[in-house]
């Protein structure tokens, strides 16, 4: 996290606005249906300063604009022969043994 | 009536209110800052910018129904699966029904743990009584979809009732688009269009908009989105399955070979951001790899079948029309009233050129990102600008260096806002 000044808004990296997502998402494995599901889900929210969330939000929807939730380096693509080139995965390359293949499961 | 012409008039409808205070603030000014005439300023947000709401109720066939709706983009159920049920289903050309027949519209900005884009420009657009309206749209759909929508039925819809309520003004007199990111792409749209309603259209003004694709889009119709698929991909394939669904995004990925041959020497010529060779290539080979004519190798080919994840080759070929139609030639006219801002956030970061292996296996991704170059952290800026533009209207490429101009924030930083003051006439600051 860096904060830049008392005056600035606070700022998050990527990878910090997805632990966030990320531990969401393990605490309600289910999108919440009930209104008590709901309200439990408001409150873990409300857990957090609304400085952080402002920039856990603005570092979400910045990556969602259709970038990989990822501080990219230029020092990764020094090298351009193919055994250099970066793959996307971050910490998802060390699950992706465990990645369901398409159509196994989640099939709307 | 239909699905889509229901769909349609519950889109209109719940922009009412937005219009509503569009009058309000019409009747309250008595023009721009800096006089002259009163123009009115459409600001097309970016992809994903635009909140959606979804019917709690499915559509039934009969009279055109009115729905009470929830949010479905963007908040936090949206990252608890909730985005699988932006799916979109074909059921004819050009005809799309959501999930469930829950009929999903637009409706304003998103609002994310509080904090909603463009606040800055639209609050500048205030203070200097700009007639100012934020169009949301639907952008799953095409950008001729979006584009239609606007000109043949929000446009007359808009100005009838801004006649109504500001003592017959016409918003339409004397207006211009504004358009981020894959907003900018519905302006191209748009501002090409011969529609006698378009007569009072005067600028045409992008923003962070990319013209020949970026090597984003790619990645998706195999990895889905990171931070929507859930702790161990639990979400993953239906967030593929979404994805594919919508016909917008094909229209996202690097422009056909062909064009980038026809124009390679501008390309390569451009002296902030150069490009010198087609950026999308085999992995082993090297050889180009047009992401619209995708060839195959025996039983390889270049994307996932539809049976596995969705990814829809009839969809492809209609997202490469509107990739071909947006990057078409301008005229001087054209030219002349057509302005494309881009960004050099000077981090060399923004990733560029990919690599591409034959599928299956469609696990792990097959596309490798290979590059980086200069740009807004997401648009490479060789991008960002129609080929054509600067040579037929100099000054009308503007590039903003700044290491703040990141790609979703660009429309807020004071040096484009002041760009756009600019280009519209309204003083600055």
């Amino acid at each position: 996290m860096v904060k830049t000044s008392g005056k600035d808004a606070l700022k998050i990296t990527s990878e910090a606005a997805l632990a966030f997502i990320r531990e969401m998402q393990k605490r309600f494995p289910k999108p919440p249906q009930t209104e008590a599901e709901k309200a439990r889900l408001r409150a873990y929210l409300a857990k957090f300063p609304d400085p952080y969330l402002k920039a856990v939000g603005t570092r979400v929807q910045s990556d969602l604009m259709l970038r990989p939730p990822r501080t990219i380096e230029p020092k990764d693509f020094e090298k351009t022969d193919a055994a250099a080139v970066k793959p996307r995965a971050s910490r998802r390359s060390r699950g992706a043994s465990r990645a369901p293949k398409l159509g196994d499961r989640g099939r709307r | 009536m239909s699905y889509e012409s229901n769909r349609v008039s519950e889109q209109l409808r719940v922009l009412r209110p937005e219009i509503s205070n569009f009058i309000v603030r019409y009747n309250a000014s008595a023009g721009p800052e800096g006089g002259g005439p009163r123009q009115t300023v459409f600001l097309f947000p970016g992809g994903m910018a635009s909140r959606l709401v979804r019917a709690k109720k499915p559509y039934q066939p009969g009279p055109d129904q009115v729905f009470d709706y929830d949010d479905v983009w963007l908040t936090p159920t949206t990252f608890l699966g909730g985005a699988r049920d932006l799916k979109m289903r074909r059921v004819a050309p050009g005809d799309y029904r959501d999930k469930r027949k829950r009929i999903i519209v637009s409706d304003g900005l998103v609002n994310l743990f509080g904090v909603t884009p463009y606040v800055s420009f639209t609050a500048w657009c205030a203070l200097k009584k700009l007639d100012y309206f934020v169009f949301p749209w639907d952008w799953r759909r095409s950008v001729h979809d979006v584009g239609a929508l606007f000109i043949e039925k929000f446009l007359p819809y808009f100005r009838n009732l801004v006649m109504q309520g500001c003592n017959n003004a016409d918003p339409l007199a004397r207006f211009s688009l504004i358009g981020h990111s894959a907003g900018g792409m519905v302006v191209n749209w748009a501002f090409r269009s011969s529609d006698p309603i378009m007569a009072g259209l005067d600028k045409a003004i992008t923003v962070a908009t990319p013209f020949y694709g970026y090597g984003g889009q790619v990645h998706r119709w195999f990895e889905g989105e990171e931070i929507l698929n859930g702790p161990f991909d639990i979400y993953r394939p239906g967030i593929i399955r979404a994805i594919s669904s919508f016909p917008g995004c094909y229209a996202w990925m690097f422009l056909p070979e062909d064009l980038f041959r026809a124009n390679k020497v501008a390309f390569a010529a451009d002296p902030n951001f150069p490009l010198a060779a087609y950026p999308s290539v085999d992995f082993a080979g090297g050889g180009v790899v047009d992401p619209y004519n995708p060839q195959t190798n025996g039983a390889l080919g270049r994307y996932p079948a539809f049976s596995a994840s969705g990814f829809d080759v009839i969809e492809l070929a209609a997202g490469e029309v509107v990739a071909r139609f947006l990057s078409w030639p301008l005229s001087a006219a054209q030219a002349n009233r057509f302005w494309n801002i881009r960004a050099d956030t000077q981090a060399g970061n923004t990733l560029d050129t990919t690599r591409w292996k034959w599928v299956p296996p469609t696990w792990p991704c097959p596309i490798i990102d290979a590059s980086v170059t200069a740009g807004d952290s997401v648009q490479p800026g060789w991008t960002a600008r129609h080929i054509d533009l600067e040579g037929l209207a100099p000054g009308h490429v503007i590039t903003i260096p700044n290491p703040s101009a990141e790609h979703a924030t660009l429309i807020n930083v004071a040096q484009t806002i002041a760009r756009i003051a600019g280009i519209l006439g309204i003083p600055f600051p």
